[in-house]
């Protein structure tokens, strides 16, 4: 059964970003499949070029390519959220319908 | 149904906490139903501080979560880390850090989120709150 991580919190808003990738570690260490989802605020962590600062929090951005150690291989987001934007290219944009189906196909979904 | 319930929100801007109470009495009040334990991650593990102090005409969380814990024998487990950065420290991580004090309440543990991980493996449903 695989758990969706769905963030929708600004890595740079608070806490919750960090907490739902570690999270999403912890449960890929326990070999428990997963898979993320990015929309609104949360679309920023997969944004390219990120220059942030100390101050600004973990750069969570640089955890993304660990993911492949972890066989995190499934990062989903809407395209229409990033059309135009550069964005890391271990996410998948995704169609509206598409979107709605991952979003409703995994048992467990927790939301950051 | 077994059931866990993973809280997020905090204590204090959240009715997460309240909420989560109000359906874990619920399911100890169905036999057919078994809380398995309750995981607090984010800011929800500022429950645990026993330094929070409430005025005396409200409602104390903590003190519920404490004695309904006690009462069904159900594991109250923190998140370490998440703990552990918001201030909310056992002896063990009070003598690491080379702290005086150690601010967890009685009746919660610091766990990993691995126990989260064996939480939602054994669970039939995990009920988050935000």
């Amino acid at each position: 059964m695989t758990t969706l991580i769905h963030i929708t919190s600004s890595p740079y808003q608070g806490l919750a970003a960090k907490e739902g990738l570690e999270l999403a570690l912890v449960l890929a260490t326990f070999e428990q499949p997963v898979a993320f989802a990015f929309s609104g605020a949360g679309v920023a962590l997969l944004l390219n070029e990120q220059q942030s600062s100390h101050q600004h929090g973990k750069a969570l951005y640089k955890m993304l390519p660990s993911f492949e150690f972890y066989d995190i291989d499934k990062l989903y987001v809407p395209a229409i959220e990033v059309e135009g934007l550069s964005i890391s290219p271990l996410a998948t944009p995704v169609t509206h319908t598409e979107w709605q189906d991952i979003l409703t196909r995994h048992a467990c979904v927790l939301r950051f | 149904m077994r059931y866990a319930l993973l809280i997020k929100g905090s204590p204090f801007s959240s009715r997460a906490c309240h909420s989560a109470l109000t359906f874990a009495q619920a399911i100890i009040a169905n036999s057919k139903h078994q809380l398995l334990g309750v995981f607090f991650y984010q800011d929800s593990v500022l429950i645990g501080n026993k330094l929070n102090q409430v005025a005396r005409d409200e409602f104390n969380i903590q003190t519920a979560w404490q004695v309904f814990g006690q009462t069904n024998n159900i594991p109250l487990s923190l998140c370490i880390a998440a703990a552990v950065g918001r201030g909310v420290i056992n002896e063990t991580e009070s003598q690491r850090y080379e702290e005086t004090v150690a601010t967890l309440a009685d009746g919660f543990t610091l766990e990993g989120l691995g126990s989260l991980v064996a939480l939602m493996n054994d669970s039939d449903k995990l009920i988050t709150f935000n």
